[in-house]
């Protein structure tokens, strides 16, 4: 199971899905809500794309994929974009355009030409799975640092000891780099694979 | 990739999108009506805020005839509890307009107010934290409702904003007027009758004034009187003339000397006087000025003081005028017998807050050369523009439009 | 009515004070992930922002007039018109991308900011002219962010400086996080 693990994060190791999808990480990443709404939403469209991709992929000539993907993958994000709204629709309001331009996320494309392109619906599925929760765990913690201190809040409620000492910086599009970065040095750290992962990227 | 690819690519994404949409098109069944009440709600939320029992609003600004520009929406509570209304308003001060929302029960009572947007830069709820709660139950005369002091122009913006609100109301007939006392109607005429009185505020009353005004600028005093059953407007401007109205607004002076002389009393205790600056600045502006003589005027604007002198042999009439523009401002202005400006003076144009840029690049003895010469027929308002400077060009404007009036007055002889 | 000093305040919001790709974060995947030569990057910038111009242009009246009635068809309208209006762009500009960029400007034009400037825009209501200069504005924000970043990588970088777990993206991150501070300043 951990070879299986490793393995999927290799092929978008953390710093390359990161940097496809840094966008939307980050700007999920001002409040839990939001983060884990993201996440979900990345998660379930990813597998659902997966799914379909590694169905039909021989039936749609090869000048064609890059469209056809990105518009199968819009209509899974469109989906998950009307239940939010009618669900979750606070985290549509925080949100905004970034829950729509999901559909357009290199990450998610990345994983359907590269991944469900090549291989059946399992491999597809399991990868989709890690990548997703590998992305929303980054977003969640993010947030988690994010909100705690950048607007003294869990979940949207105020955590009153901490709210004469926000850091407002932390709220704000700074704040999200920072915070990313950081979080992005420390699992480099903690996993001390980075030499090892880098080098296996370009396969 | 050529053409046909092209072509048949679009055909391929039409078909996946005709397929989702058609998967929309059935999923919105099912959640359209559940964001729609979503967004209803968000909708709501501030109404909610100023009228919490309501179920459920309608929004009636479209049917409404005779909507003051001010008012943004009003909004029917559909169980006939009453109606809220959003305004707003704005003064020099704002960066953006404020905006105020506020409830209206069924007979016509404010039962709830907030304000939902303020960027003016004085707050006047840090000056008075319960300004805003004294709306609350009041009905559309909004009696005994003043100003704050020290933020006088953000609160005449906010009751006036109120006040648009209900006239929205009362002009389509869906609350019934607030019925205003003597009193109120008589200190909602002082602007107009008074105008150069400007951030009026309370002071003390004493035997039958029943309340009294003065101005910021020390333009007069404004006293309610009562006299047997009725009340009546007293003004008197800054050199001690006195004026009577009563509630209709028609001149009673000379019926009623009485008050006249109770709220002349009363204001020459707490006049300033500002004679002596202005004898001051003629004798600078005319070394020779001679003959120095007072004049009372029958005007009520910004002219403080007036008085009448002679040099090298001609005569001419010395003006002080206090308009407000960025801060106090003090005009002098020397007018010749055929009604020309002589000379104009001020003891400061720009302040340094107002716009750094004017305030560098102005040319003082060029703005006053601008005015000399200028009579009330040549006067355009163009000599008292200062680039940059709005406020105080305003304020310039009304003070040397007021120290025509004041001129006229004397050579009309009225 | 629109002034001259709007029409540039609204561009220079796009390049600065709004920047999408650094204060936004729709397309910032696609810059972050730049590994383009300055020249490419200004080709890939312009070609993104005449995509961000026709795609509004044909948006907005889409918005307008059809998708009122079936909100829900918004994104899934966009990213259709999007899609054909880069295909058939690439078609006719193929010489052109292909001698600088080879077969990647399909990959990039299809980036966060494009589609996230069409829903802006007609969530705020701006006007059909409005829309074509913020466009613009946004669009050339995007190629001086993707130059800058280039430049940055052509740049030679002590990489002993850099505490290891930093180097890399977080860097990158951290170098954006600053950019983007400085352009909030922007914003008082």
């Amino acid at each position: 199971m951990k070879n299986f693990f490793k393995s999927c994060l290799l092929r978008g190791t953390p710093s390359m899905v990161l940097a496809l999808g840094s966008g939307f990480v980050m700007a999920s990443s001002a409040d839990i809500r939001a983060a884990l709404g993201m996440g979900a939403a990345v998660l379930i469209s990813m597998i659902l794309t997966s799914i379909v991709v590694s169905a039909i992929h021989k039936l749609i000539p090869a000048y064609a994929k890059l469209p056809v993907y990105l518009i199968i993958i819009t209509g899974f994000v469109s989906i998950i974009q009307m239940l939010w709204q009618a669900f979750f629709p606070i985290v549509v309001d925080m949100l905004g355009a970034h829950l729509a331009a999901l559909a357009v996320s290199a990450v998610i494309y990345r994983d359907a030409e590269e991944v469900a392109d090549h291989n059946g619906e399992w491999t597809s599925i399991k990868t989709a799975l890690t990548t997703g929760i590998f992305l929303t765990v980054i977003m969640v913690i993010c947030a988690l640092i994010r909100e705690t201190l950048g607007n003294a809040s869990i979940w949207g409620v105020e955590i009153p000891f901490l709210a004469n000492y926000k850091v407002s910086a932390l709220a704000g599009a700074f704040g999200a780099y920072v915070v990313l970065a950081c979080v992005l040095a420390a699992i480099k750290k903690l996993t001390g694979a980075e030499e090892h992962l880098e080098g296996e990227e370009h396969e | 990739m050529n053409i046909k690819h092209l072509i048949n690519t679009i055909l391929i994404l039409l078909a996946f999108a005709l397929v989702f949409s058609a998967a929309m098109f059935g999923l919105n069944f099912i959640t359209g009506p559940i964001i729609e009440e979503n967004n209803k709600g968000a909708e709501f939320a501030p109404l909610l805020a100023v009228m919490p029992d309501a179920d459920n609003f309608e929004e009636i600004t479209s049917t409404l005839a005779g909507v003051p520009e001010s008012v943004i929406a009003v909004y029917k509570e559909t169980s006939g509890r009453g109606f809220v209304v959003r305004t707003s308003a704005s003064t020099q001060y704002s960066k953006e307009p404020m905006e105020i929302t506020f409830g209206v029960t069924a007979d016509g009572k404010i039962c709830g107010i907030q304000l939902d947007v303020y960027t003016d830069s004085i707050d006047f709820r840090s000056k008075d934290a319960n300004y805003i709660d004294s709306y609350l139950e009041k009905d559309s005369a909004l009696a005994d409702i003043g100003t704050v002091s020290g933020a006088t122009y953000s609160s005449t913006a906010f009751k006036d904003a109120v006040s648009a609100g209900f006239s929205a109301l009362i002009s389509n007939s869906l609350i019934v007027e607030g019925v205003k006392s003597d009193a109120q109607i008589l200190s909602e005429m002082i602007p107009t009758l008074a105008p150069g009185m400007l951030k009026t505020e309370e002071v003390a009353a004493s035997g039958n004034i029943e309340k009294a005004w003065g101005a910021g600028n020390d333009a007069g005093f404004a006293y309610v009187v009562k006299n047997g059953d009725a009340s009546f407007l007293a003004l008197v401007n800054a050199t001690g003339v006195c004026k009577v109205y009563d509630v209709a607004g028609a001149d009673v002076t000379d019926a009623q000397s009485a008050i006249a002389d109770e709220a002349k009393a009363h204001a020459s205790a707490n006049q300033k006087s500002y004679t002596e600056d202005l004898n001051t600045r003629v004798t600078k502006l005319f070394a020779d000025a001679s003959d120095i003589a007072p004049i009372e005027l029958s005007t009520f604007n910004t002219v403080v003081s007036a008085v009448s002198f002679k040099s090298n042999g001609a005569e001419y009439y010395g003006f002080y005028s206090r308009s407000i523009g960025f801060h106090q401002m003090d005009v002098f202005f020397v007018i010749d017998a055929n009604g020309a400006i002589a000379k104009m003076d001020a003891k400061q144009f720009i302040f340094e807050e107002e716009y750094f840029a004017a305030f560098g690049g102005m040319n003082n003895g060029e703005y006053k050369a601008g005015f000399e010469g200028l009579t009330s027929e040549t006067w355009t308002g163009d000599a008292a523009v200062i680039a940059t400077a709005t406020m105080t060009s305003n304020a310039m404007k009304q003070s040397t439009e007021d120290a025509f009036a004041a001129f006229n007055s004397i050579k009309g002889g009225n | 009515m629109l002034t001259i000093e709007m029409i540039f305040g609204i561009l220079l919001a796009g390049l600065l004070s709004d920047n999408y790709a650094l204060l936004h974060f729709l397309g910032t995947g696609a810059v972050m992930e730049n590994e383009r030569s300055t020249k490419q990057s200004i080709i890939l910038g312009l070609g993104t922002t005449l995509v961000m111009l026709i795609t509004n242009a044909i948006c907005w009246p889409l918005n307008t007039y059809v998708l009122e009635h079936v909100p829900y068809l918004q994104t899934m309208a966009f990213v259709l018109v999007i899609l054909i209006v880069v295909e058939v762009l690439h078609i006719i500009a193929k010489k052109l991308l292909d001698g600088y960029c080879h077969a990647d400007f399909v990959k990039f034009a299809i980036n966060g900011a494009i589609l996230g400037l069409c829903i802006h825009n007609v969530e705020h209501h701006l006007t059909y002219v409005e829309t074509l200069i913020t466009s613009l504005g946004v669009g050339l924000g995007l190629m001086v962010t993707m130059c800058v970043f280039a430049k940055l990588k052509d740049e030679p970088v002590d990489e002993e400086a850099i505490p290891a777990s930093f180097r890399g993206l977080p860097i990158a991150l951290l170098t954006a996080g600053m950019i983007a501070l400085a352009l909030l300043a922007l914003n008082f």
